[in-house]
């Protein structure tokens, strides 16, 4: 056999020599490849052409072979589906005389780029799995959008007056160039648009329109290049807008008022300018009754008929009607003067208190819209009220300068300190000379003391003080006198505070602090010096007009946990700090609609949106400082959740578990197993170990998802809200201190909505995550070569709650020889992750952290035929247990050449053989008694592991945490069914759960090994204990006094020896 | 006739002898005798030292008018935020709402500081709006002059939930310091004088309580609002406001304090003199026996000649 294709194989390979192998690219001749490929959906058929040339080489020597007959290129798409980029692509035929052309395709959809290739299949020479080209790009470009852009309301355009000219904006998606687009709009009857022409290199143009009805109308806007395809008429039109009339509102200002005086002033106000000439109102002030004030400020009482101003009257006898007006009843309001002023004023004089409400009310007299408005005012006078202050004549207040009062220890300054009122009598004050006779002697008593005045208080050293807290000795040390010639005891007469200066005198010194927001709600420009972003600072947003100027700046923002959990909906995101957060919201009818945190809208957008081209939305500013020249591209890419559950909180909760549950594992069959159930092979299909992780699939793609067309917004459906936002995740590129791309994923959703009975808890979930663009030299220590960013546990040593590495030894099959470390996720040392069932068939691996003793258990649930069979139960917990910590070595360090054994650890395990064989128990009659009777001794029921590290040395100034051994062991249990006395246990599908634990303990081991402690030395050598160590004889001067500085201790220490000395020096007692 | 002891002077007896003798020996073994043992006596019979000591003082506390207030509603993600940060009111745009605080700081003593806080907030609330949970954290300035001057921002927090939705919540408390090391006892203190919210943050994680508290109990010195007397009343009329009212008295307080050097010296000072009277006294005893007695030789110099004494 083996002769044959010794033959076959060089005769084949000379016939493609001879032949040579012929590949496709795309490009142009002589080798000019293209990687991208963009094409407009307006393009002119001509040049929707993909260029492609061939060749023919021999594999052997690389030399060119002549082509022969007729070559017929084709291309594909590698994907296909709504958005993404699609066309029917024709195939060209080449030659060798022609060996470059071009494949032309129709029929072009906009959509997100898709890789192309282009293959021949004719010929000897030609077949498609040797010819098909590398892939390079193919995008077709969205057409170019024409849209309406109102400056106040969101699409409504609002008109000033009928059947005059208005003109508006509108925006073009793209700068216009080659010739001209003429922009045409068209609406409903009523409006009638001239045509307006873009002009070239513009991006905005203004259209003029007249509105004959005075009803809203909707109307919308095309474009179509004078020559070229650039705009056309079928795929520019952009979303239909409102034009109305515009709606001026009159209101009267404060809108409700309670005075007590016979005149007061309200403000009539234009809330929008009216078109046209000044319009004219008319305004008046009634008395009304109470009942029918409702319905005068329902229908102002202005349009039924003429007011009659009546004369102010200057005396209260005077009876004039109406008994309330208006001064200047005839305002005109125009485009200039919005407001005017209106004074109310009571004709007649009040004699007797009363309560009266005034209706104050305007209306128009011109102009085409009926404005009309109209307040109450709550009046309340009393005939002293209704004194006019501004007619008296012999009052002169000088109100700059403040009054002197003189002492008024020496001078009577009141001579009735009851008479409070001046011109008035004062009720109980007899001394007042205001008042009659008669009215002294309705007076139920005089106000007593002096003159009606009140009392001084006793001091509280009077014998006759009532104050509480007299001392023991107060009946013997008070005072009792009399005073015969009071002179009283007055406050110092104060000034008012007029200036400013008197006023900052007064709180001088005094610390105050007073209800206010002083922060700045903006932060202050950057300085320009910073040259981008730098850590923690807010990523900050632009959008562009259509100059291509920054328009406005924004924050971006996503939803984050505040507070004790609560959601801020707008919180910045911080340059290079990740979010990885969710938040919890009803989804009510409100919240499906408008700009809540559900609508698209509300996040950020396509760089390359385009359908409408107006309102531009904000983009992702690179770098703060450069403006809009440095704008990331941003790529949202919209996915359609089609099962919405896990978004959904449940509101069920499940049954604890009543049937057997062991592991979720079988033994694989045919595999040998050691004497404790450990797989003894580690290959497939023996091992029990699943390398590979799992990647997330995410939902399908929305069918609008091209990148070009704007997300709708959430619209409720019955009973459902749609397209409600419930994922969002953004991926910063960064580079040193820009924002070079922000990759965007929003989940999509439909979602039943909350009912009153039935509320639905929708939790949306964010992600902001920051991707190093890394262009430098790759670290020394990238020991598996990645070109991504990868975390360390630390560098040199371990940091604390970062992932312990651990890994199992990969060895040469045939001489043993060591290869390499595997330290797969699966090959990990790790602990159970259980759910809310506790269930240890459905718990996960937990990985271990550095430095965080834990513990962690699952149930299995079995009944009396598994405590039957104690060997097989304990064999099959062991496997699993060794299954969960797997590693025979664990990485000294944060990060560890997988390449090189020094950097690892051995981890010593506990011996179970003696278990396992179950020697010890074999000759025990007892024990082997209970086992048969659902009574299993010494089951492993956990696992333990222990590391040890210690502090090896220090990396800039931290000391460097090594991990320097680690043991396992096993825990031991005695398992028997607690079922007691009912008859429970006699049904053979009774379970109760068992809990295999697995734990890990982190023991800090000094570096070098200590000497062995004698047990009855002190075990704390630092202590004084109870202050009486001779290290602090001399407190003041040892290191742990910190009251006073060491010096001033010191320096005060010698000058006391020296007082001693000198007092010794003097007084000589030795002498 | 009877014989009294009309009058009585002690009289000089000098002893003298050479530098080198046994009775100058003698005498400076005496001399540490006397001096020494009492210094170990005061120490070895514990507080020689007096390392810590306390002092009360009425701190001058002001409400610092800064507030931050959640009121958690019945439904899911629902709250009602405001505060008297700028910032933190931007970043709550959608939850904010404005309530009316009135508050006042009544000196009832006339000592010139504060006795207490009277606080009333009223939250205007829709009708269908339960609130089940309050939290509010307010800020206050906390002086203190008697030894060293101590000046520090600190909080109070008030919090509630309940099951039942309420109208009004009513606390009663005093605002309490906890200390953690000895307060120093001289100088300017100001350790702890930063602001408790960040409040020029812009960041959500910044207001998040855990981060909030977890500084702030990281420092030696804090307050707490001990207020275990509070009750929650439900019942909100139609159109009522959520009411939370705050009655917090600023009380008197022990400060612990770390002692000055002369304080120290002082009172060992006064420990050691009271035991070494006792050895002085002893000791002359010790040493009049041992002079007197000429148990070492020396030259005894009377007053008086030796005819006249015997």
């Amino acid at each position: 056999m083996s002769c044959i294709y010794y033959i076959l194989i060089p005769l084949l390979f000379q016939v493609i020599s001879s032949q040579g192998i012929g590949k496709v690219y795309i490009g142009t001749l002589p080798n000019n490849t293209v990687s991208s490929l963009s094409f407009n959906e307006n393009s002119v058929f001509a040049s929707r052409v993909i260029p492609v040339f061939i060749e023919n080489k021999n594999p052997v020597d690389n030399t060119d072979v002549p082509i022969t007959g007729n070559i017929v290129v084709g291309c594909e798409l590698s994907t296909s589906g709504s958005g993404f980029s699609s066309a029917t692509i024709q195939t060209v035929t080449l030659t060798q005389a022609n060996r470059g052309g071009n494949v032309q395709f129709s029929a072009p959809v906009k959509g997100q780029a898709v890789d192309i290739r282009c293959f021949s299949d004719s010929g000897l020479q030609f077949n498609k799995t040797e010819s098909i080209s590398s892939p390079s790009s193919f995008t077709i470009v969205s057409a170019p959008t024409v849209s309406i852009c109102p400056t106040g309301t969101k699409d409504v355009v609002v008109i000033n007056s009928q059947n005059t000219q208005y003109t508006f904006n509108v925006r073009l998606s793209d700068v216009v160039a080659g010739s001209p687009v003429t922009i045409t709009c068209t609406g409903g009857a009523g409006l009638t648009f001239l045509t307006a022409t873009a002009a070239i290199d513009s991006r905005e143009v203004q259209v003029t329109v007249t509105l004959t009805v005075n009803t809203p109308v909707t109307g919308t806007c095309s474009g179509q290049s004078q020559t070229g395809g650039q705009y056309q008429t079928a795929n520019s039109l952009g979303p239909a807008v409102t034009f109305q009339l515009v709606q001026p509102v009159v209101a009267l200002y404060p809108q409700s008022l309670s005075v007590a005086t016979t005149s007061f002033a309200t403000i009539l106000l234009l809330t929008s300018s009216v078109p046209g000439s000044a319009t004219t109102f008319r305004c008046r002030a009634d008395l009304l009754p109470l009942a029918s004030v409702e319905d005068a400020l329902q229908n102002p009482l202005c349009r039924a008929a003429t007011p009659t101003p009546g004369p102010t009257a200057d005396n209260a006898t005077d009876t004039v009607t109406p008994e309330w007006g208006i001064l200047t009843p005839e305002v005109n309001l125009d485009n200039s003067v919005h407001h005017a002023l209106l004074k109310a004023t009571r004709n007649v004089g009040v004699s007797a208190s009363v309560q009266e409400n005034v209706v104050v009310s305007c209306c128009n007299t011109t102009g085409p819209f009926t404005l009309e408005t109209a307040i109450l005012a709550h009046v309340s006078l009393t005939p002293n009220a209704t004194v006019d202050w501004e007619k008296s004549t012999d009052i002169n207040i000088n109100f700059t300068t403040p009054r002197t009062i003189q002492n008024v220890a020496f001078v009577e300054v009141a001579p009735c300190p009851c008479d409070l009122t001046g011109g008035v009598c004062d009720i109980n004050c007899c001394c007042d000379t205001d008042c009659t006779s008669s009215e002294q002697e309705t007076f139920s008593r005089c106000i007593p003391y002096l003159d009606g005045g009140q009392e001084a208080a006793l001091p509280e050293y009077m014998c006759d003080s009532k104050h509480f807290h007299k001392e023991d000795w107060f009946p013997l040390m008070c005072v009792t006198n009399e005073y015969n010639s009071l002179l009283g005891f007055f406050y110092q007469n104060e000034n008012n505070l007029r200036t400013t200066q008197s006023l900052l005198t007064k709180v001088n010194g005094k610390e105050s602090f007073t209800y206010k927001e002083d922060e700045e709600r903006v932060e202050p420009p950057a300085p320009a010096a910073k040259n981008g972003y730098s850590q923690n600072e807010k990523v900050l947003s632009v959008k562009t007009n259509a100059a291509g100027t920054a328009e406005r700046r924004g924050v971006v923002s996503l939803p984050q946990r505040i507070l004790s959990g609560e959601c801020s909906t707008t919180a910045p995101l911080q340059y290079l700090n990740d979010i990885d957060s969710d938040c919890s919201f009803q989804l009510t009818n409100a919240m499906c609609s408008g700009d809540s945190v559900f609508n698209a809208l509300s996040y950020i957008q396509s760089s390359t949106t385009r359908d409408p081209s107006c309102p531009s939305a904000f983009s992702i500013m690179g770098n703060p400082n450069t403006g809009t020249q440095n704008i990331a591209e941003t790529i949202v890419n919209y996915y359609c959740v089609t099962d919405a559950t896990s978004y959904i909180k449940s509101t069920t909760t499940a049954a604890p578990p009543s049937t057997r549950s062991l592991f979720n594992y079988t033994y694989p069959a045919g595999c040998p197993l050691d004497t404790c159930g450990r797989e003894t092979t580690n290959e497939l299909p023996c091992t029990g170990y699943v390398d590979g992780t799992t990647q997330e699939t995410l939902p399908p793609r929305c069918g609008f998802n091209d990148h070009y067309t704007q997300p709708p917004s959430p619209n409720i459906n019955g009973a459902t809200c749609e397209n409600a936002v419930v994922d969002v995740r953004y991926n910063f590129y960064w580079s040193g201190p820009n924002i070079l791309k922000l990759n965007a994923t929003v989940f999509l959703a439909n979602i039943v909505l909350s009912t009153p009975t039935n509320s639905v808890v929708v939790t949306q979930k964010y992600k902001a995550s920051f991707v190093n663009s890394f262009a430098g030299s790759p670290a020394e220590d990238n020991f598996y070569n990645v070109t991504t960013p990868f975390s360390r546990s630390g560098k040199p040593g371990y940091d604390i709650d970062k992932p312990m590495i651990s890994a199992m030894v990969i060895r040469n099959e045939t001489d043993n020889a060591f290869l390499y470390m595997n330290s797969n996720a699966s090959r990990q040392m790790a602990l159970w992750n259980t759910g809310f069932d506790g269930l240890c068939s459905n718990a996960g691996r937990r990985e271990i952290l550095f430095g965080k003793d834990t513990f962690t258990s699952c149930n299995i649930y079995i009944g009396t035929s598994d405590l039957e069979n104690c060997t097989d139960l304990s064999k099959l917990i062991i496997n699993r247990l060794d299954n969960l910590m797997p590693a025979e070595r664990i990485g000294r360090y944060g990060n560890n050449n997988p390449y090189g054994p020094a950097q690892w650890i051995e981890v010593l395990r506990e011996d179970l053989t003696s278990t396992c064989t179950n020697s010890l128990e074999a000759n025990n009659q007892t024990v082997l008694s209970w086992r048969f009777s659902g009574f299993c001794t010494d089951i492993i029921s956990g696992i333990n592991l222990d590391v040890m590290y210690g502090e090896s040395g220090k990396a800039n100034g931290v000391p460097t945490k090594e991990i320097i051994g680690a043991y396992v062991s096993y825990s031991k249990s005695t398992w028997q069914l607690t079922c007691g006395s009912g008859s429970l246990c006699t049904d053979p599908s009774y379970v109760e759960p068992f809990p295999i634990t697995a734990s890990v303990r982190f023991i800090k081991v000094p570096a070098n090994t200590p000497e062995p402690k004698i047990r009855w030395e002190e075990e704390h050598p630092d202590i004084c204990y109870q202050d009486v160590c001779w290290d602090n004889f001399i407190y003041p001067l040892v290191r742990g006094y910190t009251a006073e500085p060491r010096k001033y201790v010191l320096a005060m220490s010698l000058i006391l020896i020296l007082f001693l000395f000198g007092f010794l020096f003097i007084t000589r007692p030795w002498w | 006739m009877a014989v009294y002891e009309v009058f009585s002077h002690p009289e000089l007896r000098r002893y003298k002898t050479h530098i080198c003798s046994k009775a100058s020996i003698i005498l400076v073994v005496v001399l540490f005798v006397t001096v020494i043992p009492p210094l170990f006596v005061v120490y070895r019979s514990y507080g020689f030292w007096l390392k810590e000591g306390f002092y009360e003082e009425t701190p001058d506390i002001e409400f610092k008018r800064q507030l931050l207030l959640v009121l958690e509603l019945e439904n899911e993600g629902d709250f009602i935020t405001y505060s008297t940060y700028q910032r933190y009111n931007q970043l709550q745009q959608q939850n904010l709402r404005v309530p009316l605080i009135q508050s006042r700081e009544e000196d009832w003593n006339r000592d010139g500081k504060a006795d207490g806080l009277d606080l009333h907030l009223e939250m205007p609330l829709q009708d269908p709006e339960k609130v089940t949970g309050v939290k509010l954290i307010l800020i206050f300035q906390y002086k203190l002059f008697r030894y060293s001057t101590f000046t520090m921002e600190c909080m109070a927090y008030i919090y509630h939930d309940s099951a039942k939705a309420g109208s009004k919540y009513e606390v009663f408390g005093d605002l309490k310091m906890s200390q953690r090391t000895p307060l120093a006892h001289r100088g300017t203190d100001d350790r702890f004088d930063t602001p408790v919210v960040n409040s020029a943050s812009v960041y959500a994680k910044d207001y998040e309580f855990s981060k909030i508290f977890k500084e702030y109990t990281a420092r030696n010195v804090t307050t707490y609002l001990q207020a275990p007397y509070t009750s929650w009343i439900t019942g909100r009329g139609a159109g009522q406001p959520f009411v939370i009212s705050a009655n917090i008295t600023y009380p008197e307080e022990r400060y612990l304090y770390t002692t000055g050097f002369w304080y120290m010296i002082k009172w060992g000072w006064i420990q050691y003199v009271s035991v070494l009277l006792i050895f002085l006294f002893l000791f002359d005893r010790v040493k009049v026996f041992i002079y007197q007695n000429q148990l070492v030789q020396t030259i005894v110099e009377t007053p008086f000649r030796k005819e006249k004494m015997q």
